[in-house]
Order: C-alpha cells, then sequence, then structure tokens
C-alpha cells in the first residue's frame, strides 16, 4: 500500500488508513475525531422508527383488529389475524419500545410502515439496509417483507420485491438485512415485519432504520420534535381550543385552523358525533346542534362548519372546544 | 357507507364521507389522500353512494 504525505495534498494512500490512538484524530484547532461519524444525516427513511411518538393513542393499550389495519404509533399500522391482540407503546430501559400481546387464536401478527414517494426516490435501483431492534417471549422468527407501490404513493396494489426472516430471542437485539431495491420502488415503498402465531407473550420492537448502502449503521434518533413534525406531515390533531370562526349566519357556525405542518395531502378528518363538542359564542355556551360538517380540507388549513342552530348573530365570533379533530394524510 | 357532502355554502359536493360505526370519516376530493383512493376503487367496483342531501 503506497502512504504518501506532502505539504500539498496531506497524506493520500490507495489503501485505509487506521489509527491506533485512542485520541483518534487530532485537528489544527486542537479538536478530536474519535470515531468515525455517519456518512449521512436524516439519513434514516423510516419516520417513528423509535416509536416515540404515538399521537392516537397517547401510550395507552389498543386492541389490534382481527383482519384490518389500523396506526398504532404514528406512521406504523398493524393487524392481527385469526384473533385480536393488544398493542402498546412502552417506555423500557431508556427507550420507547412498540409491543404486542399475544393471544389464544392469533396466527399472524403483521406491522408495516408505508414510505412517500418522494422520501425514497432515490434509493431507487440501489441497495438498501433494513434494521430493526427486536425481542420476542414465544417466537424465536420475524419475518421482514419489503414491497412497492404499483402506482405513486398509491398503495391500494403494490408488488413484492424481497422477503427474510431474523432468529429472534427474548433479549432485545439489533438485526439487519440488504435490500435490493428495483427501478419501481421510485413509487413508495411498504416494509413489514410479521410474526406467526403470537398465542401468548410479547412481540418488541424499535429503532427500526431504512438506510441506503449495504451497511447497517447506528440508529438515528431525531430530536422530538423534529419527528413530530415528521409524523404530523401525515396525522395530527386540531381542536381543544384551537378553531375558532365565525357565525355563518343565523343557523351555522363556521370554525377553521391553521395547521402547524403542512400535510402530504388534502387530510381526511374524523368527526365527532352529535353533541360532542361546544360552541361557544357571543350570546353564550351552547352545545352543537348536529353534528359538524367538514367545510374545506386543505394541507395547510381545514374548517368545520356546525348547522342547527337557531338566533345566532351571523359574522358575530365564535369559538369550539370539547374535542379532538383527527387528520389524516396518511398513504 | 359513503354518503356525498355539499359544501354548506357553495352547494357544491366536495366531500364524501364514510360513516362507520360510531365515527364518520370526512373524505375530501384528493387523488392523493389514501381514503379517497379506496372510495374510487370501491365505485369502479360497482358501488353507488348515497347523494348529496339537497
Amino acid at each position: 500500500m503506497a502512504v504518501t504525505i506532502d505539504g500539498t495534498n496531506g497524506i493520500t494512500s490507495s489503501g485505509s488508513i487506521t489509527t491506533q490512538s485512542a485520541s483518534g484524530v487530532i485537528f489544527s484547532d486542537s479538536s478530536a475525531l474519535t470515531a468515525a461519524s455517519s456518512p449521512y444525516v436524516l439519513k434514516n427513511r423510516i419516520i417513528n422508527g423509535a416509536m416515540v411518538i404515538d399521537q392516537r393513542n397517547a401510550g395507552a393499550s389498543q386492541t389490534i383488529a382481527n383482519g384490518a389495519y389500523n396506526y398504532t404509533v404514528d406512521r406504523w399500522r398493524a393487524s392481527s389475524f385469526g384473533a385480536t391482540c393488544t398493542g402498546q407503546q412502552i417506555f423500557s430501559t431508556n427507550q420507547y419500545l412498540y409491543q404486542f400481546t399475544g393471544a389464544a387464536s392469533v396466527t399472524n401478527i403483521d406491522v408495516n410502515q408505508r414510505i412517500e414517494s418522494k422520501n425514497c426516490l432515490d434509493l431507487a435501483s440501489k441497495t438498501v439496509t433494513l434494521s430493526a431492534t427486536i425481542a420476542n417471549s414465544l417466537l424465536t422468527t420475524v419475518t421482514w417483507q419489503a414491497f412497492y407501490a404499483n402506482s405513486t404513493d398509491n398503495f391500494s396494489a403494490t408488488t413484492a420485491i424481497a422477503s427474510g426472516t431474523w432468529t429472534v430471542n427474548s433479549t432485545l437485539t439489533t438485526y439487519s438485512t440488504q435490500i435490493s431495491l428495483p427501478a419501481n420502488a421510485i413509487n413508495g415503498l411498504e416494509i413489514h415485519l410479521q410474526v406467526a402465531a403470537q398465542t401468548s407473550g410479547t412481540w418488541q420492537f424499535t429503532n427500526v432504520q431504512l438506510e441506503i448502502g449495504s451497511t447497517a449503521t447506528p440508529f438515528e434518533r431525531r430530536l422530538y420534535n423534529q419527528e413530530l413534525a415528521n409524523c404530523q406531515r401525515y396525522c395530527q390533531t386540531v381542536g381543544a381550543n384551537e378553531l375558532y370562526g365565525n357565525n355563518y349566519s343565523s343557523t351555522q357556525a363556521l370554525v377553521s385552523a391553521r395547521l402547524p405542518v403542512v400535510m402530504r395531502a388534502n387530510p381526511t378528518a374524523t368527526l365527532p358525533t352529535s353533541g360532542a363538542i361546544n360552541g361557544y359564542f357571543a350570546t353564550g355556551a351552547k352545545t352543537t346542534a348536529t353534528a359538524p360538517t367538514a367545510w374545506n380540507l386543505y394541507p395547510t388549513a381545514v374548517s368545520f362548519v356546525s348547522t342547527g342552530y337557531t338566533g345566532l348573530t351571523a359574522n358575530d365570533p365564535c369559538t369550539w372546544n370539547g374535542t379532538v379533530f383527527l387528520l389524516s394524510a396518511e398513504l | 357507507m359513503y354518503k356525498l357532502i355539499k359544501n354548506p355554502t357553495t352547494n357544491i359536493v366536495n366531500i364524501v364521507n364514510y360513516i362507520g360505526d360510531g365515527y364518520t370519516l370526512s373524505i375530501p376530493f384528493d387523488l392523493a389522500n389514501s381514503d379517497y383512493q379506496a372510495y374510487l376503487k370501491w365505485v369502479e367496483e360497482g358501488n353507488t353512494p348515497e347523494p348529496a342531501t339537497t
């Protein structure tokens, strides 16, 4: 191996250079680099891989439906097959995990995340590495699968790319695999983790990462506020003193809110049932007479209208509170 | 069950509601919205939503 030292180019080598000192490399300002940093920042294409954000359930236990996918912690959707099971975000040994608890007759549990085209288009035709930290107190096999959407950001039809298994145990351990992505990965990716008959015991996972290249690098831990904003592109809530507006007529009250993060698409709103919200008007508080209706749903702002009042004064201010509207622009 | 919804001020249908068991999803007409994609697939399969209330 040739090593060249000169005053113009510094040190060049046709092979690797190893430092034997714990001090690492010392720079001219006396700062030291003792370990190589990751070659990329914001390398992880999985959002909420650390299971930190849980806007829908706030850490509460939830039932994982039998044969239907519902969201768990943010960005992660799951289904149980054969029977329902339960799932919950938990905090253990200085980290968040998502934990499924098995139940009799469960034949499979599947959890997956869809990655939008804009966040993976550069991965098309490249090798990527999927890694995850997993423990299972009952089963020893976790299956991973990768799919691409057949059209851009539309996962109603998908095509399998690759699958494989990890042999796991009851101790949290990090596993990884390499996946060679096809050109169609530009449409968006769907990454699955799955177990078979979890009829008892628990399945925990966290620190899921999908990165470019063929090496599993340390998990990228993003700050809470950054990851929350990442999640709010797909799901956020509005309500509880955030909806203000005016009386549109003597029978209609219109309220709106500007969203803190621009959503991926015009969001779907989950509406409360009739009477679940309180309208406050210049004439005093009144409970809504009919269920609210979405007025406009845009990525930057949403508005709702409730009808069936009597005696409102048009253009008087009003506000709603007492409930939360869930907005979803999930893939 | 899906039901078309008119904007109460413009009278233009711009939303379809999915009425589930104890909840309602208000789905905007946006091809990028996955709930709207599911609605279009449901219509393609020969189903018809409830018309908007006039």
